[in-house]
């Protein structure tokens, strides 16, 4: 049915084309051609746009240019430091004033390096230190008396022979209130004493650093280019090993949030002089601090950081480290 | 005009030259960014204290042997075998010889000396040094009876620990468990306690009545459990001193899962009624009850926060049992557990910041800890059954029991109980003479 009716419209069509001009037909095919040329340039070119997101400028990036050393490997020693060689060699340049020292090795600045100048295991080092260690001793003689009498504790298992009875309550309590007495004001002072040689380290180291770690802070401009005079190499090699002799104190709350940062100054062997706690008022008021910050130390005294590996001829930059120690690529 | 412009201009350049001069000779350190070191135990030599006679050098020698066994099953010590050492540390000996320590790779050194006082007792001091620094980080010198020399050994252990890791120890604390013996059918259970390194174990009760869920109190005189002796299951006080028992509460029908508040004055336990049980919290002194939950679930295991202000139980009120917070009057209750599986016995760590709890899914028994909110959850032991965590006090470790499968005959399905640290690794068993379960950690004695 619907053929049908179809039909007769297409042949009234047919009709339709056969009455036109010719010369209109050829017109009308140019015309067409054209316009069909400019749409489909349009399409081709144009179109295509439309519907694509507008182009992303890109965005300059940043590169930073850092040295490379010719050897990067990091865990090789550093070829610039053969440190025996250099040991003479250096103190001599450094100052002429070492020199009167050689005989009594460490006359001067035995006292406050004391402890962190023996280290090297130089024989005659040790027994130096211990003429000075005699501060420390005292310290020995006042944690003994003091606590000795503050945990005179032994009661309480005296107790479990014969558990149930009543007699032993008494003693008890009396024990009780004896700690509690004794505990408090002692263990503080103990602890006190405790601190006081760590302090007194410290203190010594402190005096001359003050300053600078406070130029230090204030001028974190200089950081960049000073760094920058190291090579990424050089760099990497002693933050390698500074983190091989790191023992992180693992598992304490909040670890991820300690930073400790140690001032240190290192001999031209790359020997470490003093490495010192720069937030000394933490040190006394924080025992996690304490603990993390005095193993970030410990690593400047490990046998693995003696000495550091770091280029003889810069001496001059890495001769005053700052040093920060967080854990939080571990935790 | 003129001349002020002039003056102003020669100010400002004056101070461009000043700045630039000062500014030149500034000169700061280099500065390098440590963000990885190594995670693992301390090496620490612990030579034997020496003593003059020979029963002081036992002594020292049983002394330094308990320090070391107490640091090692830490996981964050490492003694060092004595056998390498190359310094013999002897009473005249005033200081160590650093550099022999540091040669067997020594980080720390304790040394310390034994004497007998002029009325028997022992005079015990230790020293802790800094081998790398060579510095003493602490020293203590304690005074007691001769049969007490264990709990000095603890006592020095716990100074060490401290102050290497800036935490407090908990190596001086004792740990109350279920002790348990006989066939699965016919099981003796009896309260004891022992020394957190398993010495000096003893009973409490003879065995003929079935004990449960032992809790220390903050003051670690007094321990709360559940007892079968009266035939209905009730809450107990235990005295350890005077081994005098009694009922906490007048309730009818049963007790249980009670728990001291972190004062020690009140208690608080479930109670079951009329086929639901609630929390309840009973004070010692008044022995006033008040009630805290009024639902249709069974509420149990509760258990305060640190500070008291809280309150942690399980609950089967929404369906399955899940871990609850509220305050500790009752109100604003808060389901904080979301995971898939059961959730049960929460502790809230002396610390405050997590709480450990048993978990149960498919098939298997985890020990966990999440944060107070029940974010972060971690699991950190998984077996066949494991269950009732306990703190240590410096809520770095925990102790909970681990029930091994029996077979068809009802053979093994031992019990025992095992430490783990807070990170999931050292996990260590405690031996115990016979099988344990449900320990309960005291807080540090002194």
């Amino acid at each position: 049915m619907s053929l049908a009716l179809a039909e007769p419209g297409l042949t009234g069509a047919d009709e339709v084309s056969d009455e036109m001009p010719e010369g209109i037909g050829s017109r009308g095919f140019a015309l067409s051609a054209a316009l069909h040329l400019v749409l489909g340039g349009v399409l081709i070119i144009g179109l295509p746009r439309l519907f694509d997101p507008p182009p992303v400028e890109e965005m300059p990036v940043a590169v930073e240019l850092v040295t490379i050393a010719p050897e990067t490997r990091t865990t090789h020693p550093n070829p610039n430091l053969p440190r025996p060689d250099a040991k003479p060699d250096v103190p001599e340049a450094e100052a002429p004033a070492p020199k009167p020292k050689p005989e009594p090795p460490k006359p001067a600045p035995v006292p406050p390096p004391a402890a962190a100048a023996s280290p090297p295991a130089d024989q005659p080092a040790p027994p130096e230190a211990k003429p000075e260690p005699p501060p420390p001793k005292p310290p020995e003689p006042k944690p003994e008396a003091k606590p000795a009498e503050k945990l005179e504790v032994p009661k309480p298992k005296e107790k479990p022979e014969p558990p149930r009875q009543v007699a032993k309550v008494e003693p008890k309590p009396e024990e009780k209130k004896l700690e509690e007495k004794k505990y408090d004001p002692r263990q503080f002072d103990a602890l006190l004493k405790n601190l006081a040689p760590v302090h007194t380290a410290m203190t010594q180291d402190a005096p001359p650093q003050n300053p600078r770690v406070a130029s230090a802070r204030a001028s974190s401009q200089p950081r960049a280019p000073l760094g920058s005079q190291l090579t990424a190499s050089e760099l990497d090699m002693v933050r390698h090993q500074i983190a091989h002799c790191w023992n992180v104190p693992a598992g304490a709350r909040d670890a991820k949030d300690l930073v400790v940062e140690i001032k240190v100054v290192v001999d031209p062997d790359g020997t470490v002089r003093q490495a010192t706690i720069v937030d000394q008022g933490r040190l006394g008021s924080d025992a996690f601090f304490r603990a993390a910050a005095e193993s970030a130390r410990r690593a400047f005294f490990n046998p693995l950081c003696r000495p550091l590996h770091l280029p003889a001829e810069k001496y001059a930059i890495w001769k005053d480290l700052v040093v920060d120690f967080s854990p939080r690529d571990i935790l | 005009m003129t001349r002020s412009c002039r003056v102003l201009a020669g100010t400002i350049f004056a101070a461009l030259i000043v700045l630039l001069f000062s500014g030149a000779p500034v000169r700061a350190e280099l500065r390098i960014d440590i963000t990885s070191g190594k995670v693992e135990p301390m090496p620490i030599a612990i030579p034997a204290f020496p003593g003059g006679a020979d029963n002081e050098s036992q002594a020292g020698h049983d002394i330094a042997a308990v320090v070391s066994a107490d640091l090692e099953r830490s996981g964050l010590f490492r003694p060092i075998d004595s056998r390498s050492f190359i310094q013999n540390v002897s009473l005249a000996d005033a200081q160590p010889r650093f550099p022999d320590w540091r040669q067997i790779n020594a980080q720390a050194l304790v040394t310390g000396s034994v004497q007998t006082q002029g009325d028997g007792r022992l005079r015990v001091e230790f020293r802790l040094w800094d081998v790398f620094a060579e510095q003493q980080l602490t020293g203590y010198g304690y005074t007691t009876t001769r049969q007490n020399w264990r709990r000095i050994a603890h006592i020095i252990a716990d100074e060490i620990y401290k102050r290497i890791t800036g935490e407090e120890g908990y190596f001086d604390t004792r740990i109350v468990y279920v002790a348990e013996s006989g066939p699965s059918a016919k099981r003796i259970k009896r309260l004891s306690i022992m020394d957190q390194d398993g010495a000096n174990n003893r009973f409490l009760t003879d065995g003929h009545a079935l004990v449960l869920t032992p809790r220390f109190s903050p003051t670690a005189q007094e321990i709360t459990y559940l007892s079968y002796s009266s035939g209905a299951p009730r809450v107990y006080l235990f005295n350890i001193d005077t081994g005098q028992q009694e009922v906490v509460g007048d309730f009818p029908g049963m007790t249980f899962a009670p728990r001291f508040s972190p004062d020690g004055n009140r208690v608080i336990l479930s109670r079951a009624e009329n086929g639901s049980t609630n929390l309840y919290v009973l004070d010692l002194r008044t022995r006033r009850a008040t009630r805290l939950t009024d639902s249709q679930a069974i509420d149990t295991s509760p258990c305060f926060s640190p500070d008291g202000s809280k309150i942690v139980f399980n609950s089967d009120r929404g369906g399955s049992q899940q871990l609850y917070v509220m305050n500790s009057d009752g109100s604003g209750v808060k389901r904080i557990s979301f995971g898939s599986g059961k959730y049960g016995t929460p502790v809230w760590s002396p610390r405050g910041d997590l709480i450990a709890f048993t978990k149960i899914e498919g098939g298997s028994f985890f020990i966990g800890v999440m944060r107070p909110d029940g974010s972060g959850e971690r699991l950190l032991t998984r077996d066949f059954l494991v269950e009732g965590p306990t703190w240590a006090p410096n809520g770095r470790v925990l102790m909970y029991f681990r029930q091994s499968p029996s077979d068809s005959q009802g053979h093994g399905g031992s019990t025992r109980l095992f430490s783990i640290d807070l990170t999931g690794s050292n996990q260590r068993e405690v031996m115990t003479s016979q099988d344990a379960s449900d320990p309960a950690w005291s807080p540090l004695l002194r």
